[in-house]
């Protein structure tokens, strides 16, 4: 399969920071994968996501995705993304359908094929009834699938998360991950970065975990686990590799 | 074009849902046109359109003191009173009712007045037709050094201005009462030297009048002229316009911190998108700004006693010079958003800049009449040049052609301001 993102050597420094975000960063995801990049606070994850969606520039090293480099090729690249934000990045005075045509048209989608979409995914994620309700007085797990329902309105061939489920009820983490494994089975490349191990071990079919802007391991859940016989779980490899210290 | 169109529609949304947002765009001005035309009326007006009382004493009892009074009285201006609270006024009570500002003035007729005045017009025709009368000496005028003064009591606060013009218009009725003592004593001298009645009356008024007429298009001659409601309409028109910037940034850093504005950017829009949907919808706030300021002035303000709003010779011209102010005051706010990191820094900033701005450009206070290192200073304000753009038309009678040199520099304000912005934005995602 070909490589629906890869970085090579990818470095990056904040200006005025201590050291770098991400140092020398080596990772190829194949097309079709749900992948787990993990982490961390601090440790390069959201800048690497950033990177790969044209929002910052690295200072050096390559990153391609499906096989256009970046950021030469940004226009050719943004169509073929879905970024959902760890921020719940919606207009909180306008409701959530107003929301979903605004930036669907921003995709570029028009007319009827927008507003159906739009229809779809909110009766997709049980909206369809608070739709025309502002957005600023939805629940947290509404306002987290209206998120995650923007970064798919134009069918993206590859979805970034950045932690999708932070700080949402049981029910609306299930609704969620359950379509985006549904999702995942139908071709979409998802990577993926979160702080909950267990949702990771069991949705990713590949794991990559980064410390202080390195990989420091890579491979699906069960490799993980097996070149790791002294931990149970994902967040006990986790802990092994990046420390028991206390991060910002 | 659907990328715009979307951008320009969440933003009228995102604004008709800011109930504050749309009180400082609406309301604000509203209020304070309202209040600063009528606040502003009395110093715009000349102060012969005013009604003045005037407290009279009279010690003199005589013809001065009579044609001053009738003068006062005719002049539709000064309303003159002998009496205070039904007591005959005294020197003393004058003083003192003019010096707690009940009276603006108060004006004293000198015992003897009328019989100086004629002693002295008397010598003068004397002196005048002496080698006419063979049995009669010539008087030396000089010999006549009585004067006496008519004394003037302003009110302390009354400004300079006014009582220069208070002092020149008693001056004009005393000059009128002695030039008809002067008459009629020629008249009756001629009578007794030649034996001929022939009485002759100062009536009509002046031979040569002033005819004041405005240096504007003929056809406005005469029809408008810079009151409160001609400066203040305009003037907090481009205000509210200015006031943009709060909205405008606050919008704009709302987006940053929320990620909205990050979403944005990876998607295929680009930040021109950003910019016109914001352009677009705020353009369209201007136009009820301006739209609103403009129906306050014609049908509101006269019904609180001030004048209609005129618009000019050339009212089409107003489109292209709210479009250029608008545009220098929509970009001006994206400047401020796109700069700044905080709401608080923004707020503070953007506040506090529009007010200067406005002080210097002549919206509180005609720049004309301030100092001339801050008419220097404030003709760098764009206020002051839309300020001057809206004259043209409101008070000039000018149309697009007179207005270009006026707007140019708003355009070049606002691409200025627009770049900037663009490349603060750019730069700020990197």
């Amino acid at each position: 399969m070909p490589a629906a993102i890869r970085t090579d050597h990818l470095f990056k420094i904040y200006p005025g920071a201590d050291g770098p975000a991400v140092d020398g960063l080596s990772l190829s995801v194949e097309e079709g994968r749900f992948y787990g990049l993990l982490g961390p606070n601090g440790a390069g994850k959201t800048t690497t996501l950033s990177i790969l969606c044209g929002l910052l520039n690295a200072d050096s090293g390559e990153a391609e995705v499906m096989g256009h480099s970046l950021p030469q090729h940004i226009d050719h690249v943004k169509p073929l993304l879905g970024v959902v934000p760890q921020d719940i990045a919606l207009y909180d005075t306008l409701t959530a359908r107003e929301n979903l045509v605004f930036f669907g048209a921003m995709y570029g989608m028009k007319g009827k094929t927008l507003t159906q979409r739009a229809t779809e995914l909110l009766e997709e994620f049980g909206l369809t009834e608070k739709a025309d309700k502002a957005v600023r007085t939805y629940s947290g797990g509404m306002k987290r699938r209206v998120n995650l329902m923007v970064g798919l309105l134009h069918g993206p061939r590859i979805l970034f998360l950045d932690e999708p489920t932070v700080g949402i009820d049981v029910q609306s983490r299930a609704m969620i991950n359950a379509y985006l494994q549904k999702l995942n089975a139908n071709g979409t490349t998802i990577i993926y970065t979160s702080h909950h191990m267990d949702e990771a071990e069991r949705l990713c079919d590949g794991i990559g975990i980064i410390d202080r802007g390195r990989l420091i391991v890579e491979g699906s859940p069960k490799e993980l686990l097996s070149a790791n016989t002294d931990c149970n779980s994902l967040e006990d490899i986790f802990l092994k590799l990046t420390g028991k210290q206390l991060r910002d | 074009m659907t990328r715009l169109r979307a951008a320009t529609v969440k933003e009228m949304l995102v604004l008709l849902r800011d109930r504050a947002g749309l009180a400082v765009l609406f309301a604000m001005p509203l209020g304070l046109v309202t209040i600063m035309a009528v606040v502003q009326d009395a110093p715009f007006r000349d102060y012969t359109e005013q009604e003045i009382p005037v407290l009279f004493l009279d010690h003199d009892g005589g013809e001065v003191a009579i044609l001053v009074r009738q003068g006062l009285k005719d002049s539709g201006v000064f309303f003159p009173s002998d009496s205070l609270n039904g007591v005959s006024v005294t020197e003393e009570s004058l003083r003192e009712s003019v010096r707690k500002g009940e009276f603006q003035l108060g004006l004293i007729i000198p015992e003897g007045t009328t019989a100086t005045m004629q002693q002295k017009v008397d010598a003068l025709v004397k002196h005048t037709l002496a080698g006419l009368m063979p049995n009669e000496t010539a008087r030396d005028t000089t010999s006549i050094s009585d004067t006496l003064d008519i004394v003037l009591i302003v009110d302390p606060t009354a400004k300079s201005a006014f009582r220069n013009s208070i002092r020149s218009s008693i001056a004009q009725f005393l000059e009128k009462v002695e030039s008809d003592m002067l008459v009629r004593t020629f008249s009756r001298e001629l009578q007794q030297l030649t034996g001929v009645a022939s009485e002759v009356k100062l009536e009509g008024g002046s031979v040569i009048t002033i005819k004041e007429s405005l240096a504007a298009k003929t056809e406005l001659a005469g029809k408008v002229a810079g009151n409160s409601v001609q400066h203040n309409v305009p003037a907090w028109t481009i205000f509210a316009m200015f006031f943009i910037v709060i909205p405008m940034a606050t919008n704009m850093l709302r987006e940053r911190d929320s990620g909205t504005m990050q979403r944005l950017r990876v998607m295929s829009g680009s930040l021109a998108h950003y910019f016109g949907g914001k352009m677009l919808a705020y353009l369209v706030v201007c136009a009820a700004q301006m739209a609103l300021m403009v129906l306050v002035g014609m049908f509101l303000l006269p019904l609180l006693g001030l004048d209609a709003l005129s618009l000019g010779a050339h009212p089409l011209a107003l489109i292209p010079a709210a479009l250029a102010i608008a545009m220098a005051a929509i970009s001006f706010g994206m400047l401020i958003g796109a700069v700044f990191r905080t709401h608080q820094q923004a707020l503070v900033t953007g506040i506090v800049s529009v007010v200067i701005l406005a002080a210097l450009g002549g919206i509180w206070v005609p720049l004309q009449i301030m100092p001339e290192t801050l008419q220097i200073i404030g003709g760098l304000s764009p206020l002051a040049w839309s300020f001057d753009a809206f004259n043209v038309v409101f008070l000039r009678g000018g149309g697009f052609v007179e207005l270009l040199p006026h707007i140019v520099p708003l355009f070049c304000f606002a691409m200025v301001c627009l770049s900037v912005s663009v490349l603060v934005m750019k730069r700020a995602l990197r």
